[in-house]
């Protein structure tokens, strides 16, 4: 069974009249990536903030390895990875240079720092700039090095929130890619948190879905999609033309879209909810060119749960 | 000796971005306390001199060591203030800070790191200001007679810990304050004011040397306490 990484039990915080966190509870394991979705507002930074031992919370409980990140920061520090929506590079030193200072604030060896700084830099694509000043670099290479620092220790749990804000796709992409090496070769935990749907649906093995400091939703991401109805959409290309009348005609009852030759159908998740449709359509004679099944995003997901909560 | 290294690096960085990112702050900040230098030199040598010993208000020997105990209170302070403010207000505000200090770092390590590679900074820069001035006094004012072991033994240590502590005191203030920059820019301002209008009648020169160290120390173990307790929220400003 994996380790409880990081545990929030009945959580709530409070700042002064406004509750940012109302009874969260969730628990992240190890060599788990878990992304942590919802609005702006919603409680993901607080969240990350508690988890960082900045804030105390209110009620409940918040620990990482099984100990309060407040007074426990010294212990949890040495295994973790930080990377915020800010890069927070100092602009007046080279890339190299800041990683080195990181490797000091760590209490790595000199020697020990500066090859796995080489190393980071290759990593994330950098190593042309080594020796450049940050204030020359564009924000997505700020925050490739910072995904950099953010290794430099080898840490056992990242931490990230809103990584991918203002990033171009190229910086995204490493990103990812450095994200999903990081947990399947080496199975360090992931905790993420975005509101870019698509990046979090690509790379999150489990997802949490908050929205006013409530926890909405949380499991498996593939589970939680194929819990969901109205999740899967499929795509009808008919082999001639047909006016929408004509169509209408043939089917008076079921809801599409239609776009062209495409008829796009929204329809219960089962084989028997897709069967269903074809039958229908290939009894009433439309002339059917090809089918395209496409499953429901995270994005579908996050607006039914949203929807279904009163919103 | 690893950690040693790594407080000599983290020192050493804190002195690179100040010289990289506060080219014209050090210059600027320089100017003033060059200015108040080339004042003090008029108003307690001139008057010396133009009175004649017996005339004179305060004693040669004693002009010359105020002249350089006054050098360091008011250089390091004034240099180390733009610095300082650079190295905890721009981090905190970059989110630098934050990132720093979740890596497990006690938070008093770290500033204590900053401000101790900011003031050696400054006091590297106080060292040269001092030779220009013994220089002057030696060879152009020919009062190196009026030199003694206490004026050494006072500019090179118990002025610069009266300096240390004036440092400290900004840095502990930025620390745990927001928007503590504008008062910590006046402190040095303040103090440098009061120092050139002293009042040389009542003067007492080893009163004063005693008082200024015991209040440095003073001040040193107060900030010292006020650091440990500031929480991290409130130093990366949430």
């Amino acid at each position: 069974m994996s380790q409880v990484v990081v545990s929030f039990i009945d959580v709530e915080k409070r700042f002064a009249s406004i509750r940012a966190l109302c009874g969260t509870s969730f628990s992240v394991l190890e060599g788990e990536i878990f992304g942590l979705i919802g609005p702006n507002g919603c409680g993901k930074t607080t969240t990350v903030r508690l988890m960082l031992g900045l804030y105390k919370p209110t009620s409940g409980k918040v620990s990482v390895y099984e100990r309060d990140p407040q007074s426990h920061l010294h212990e949890i520090g040495q295994k973790l990875g930080i990377m915020l929506e800010l890069p927070g590079v100092n602009e007046s030193l080279t890339a190299l240079e800041y990683l080195e200072y990181y490797g000091a604030i760590f209490d790595m060896r000199r020697s020990d720092v500066e090859k796995r700084s080489r190393e980071l830099l290759e990593l994330v694509g950098l190593t042309e700039r080594a020796h450049s000043l940050l204030k020359t670099f564009s924000k997505g290479m700020r925050q490739r090095v910072s995904l950099a620092r953010c290794l430099l220790n080898s840490p056992r749990l990242i931490v990230m929130d809103e990584p991918f804000d203002g990033l171009d796709v190229d910086s995204r992409r490493t990103i990812l890619d450095v994200l999903a090496k990081e947990s399947h070769e080496r199975g360090v935990t992931v905790f993420l948190t975005s509101h870019n749907l698509a990046e979090v649906d690509e790379i999150s093995d489990r997802v949490a879905i908050m929205k006013k400091g409530e926890v909405l939703a949380i499991g498996n991401t593939a589970e939680l999609k194929a819990a969901s109805p109205n999740r899967k959409t499929v795509r009808i290309v008919l082999a001639r033309d047909l006016t929408e009348e004509e169509i209408a005609a043939l089917i008076p009852d079921c809801t599409y879209q239609q776009s062209g030759r495409t008829l796009q159908f929204n329809i219960e998740a089962s084989a028997a909810g897709k069967n269903a449709i074809l039958s229908r359509l290939i009894a009433v004679g439309l002339p059917i060119a090809s089918v395209h099944d496409e499953s429901a995003t995270l994005e579908d997901l996050y607006f039914e749960v949203t929807k279904r909560t009163g919103e | 000796m690893r950690q040693r290294q790594n407080v000599s690096l983290l020192m050493k960085k804190e002195v690179v971005v100040a010289v990289r990112s506060c080219r014209y702050q050090i210059l600027l900040s320089l100017t003033f306390p060059a200015l108040m230098q080339w004042v003090l030199m008029q108003k307690l040598l001139g008057v010396t001199s133009k009175m004649g010993a017996s005339a004179a208000l305060i004693p040669k020997e004693m002009a010359v060591t105020l002249l350089l105990m006054y050098l360091a209170p008011i250089l390091i302070p004034f240099l180390a203030n733009p610095l300082l403010s650079k190295s905890i207000i721009e981090e905190r505000a970059s989110g630098g800070l934050m990132v720093t200090l979740t890596s497990g770092i006690n938070t008093g390590f770290l500033w204590a790191v900053k401000t101790l590679g900011v003031f050696i900074f400054c006091y590297c820069i106080y060292c040269v200001f001092l030779l220009v001035d013994v220089i002057a006094i030696v060879y152009f004012l020919k009062l190196g007679a009026s030199l003694s072991w206490f004026t050494l033994v006072s500019v090179v240590f118990i002025s610069p810990l009266c300096a240390l502590s004036i440092t400290v005191l900004m840095s502990c203030m930025n620390w745990a304050f927001r928007s503590a920059a504008m008062i910590s820019s006046f402190l040095p301002l303040v103090l440098g004011m009061w120092l050139i209008t002293l009042n040389y009648k009542q003067l007492s020169l080893l009163r004063q040397v005693s008082a200024a160290t015991v209040a440095a120390c003073i001040v040193l173990l107060i900030c010292g306490l006020i650091v440990s307790k500031v929480s991290r929220a409130r130093i990366v400003g949430l």
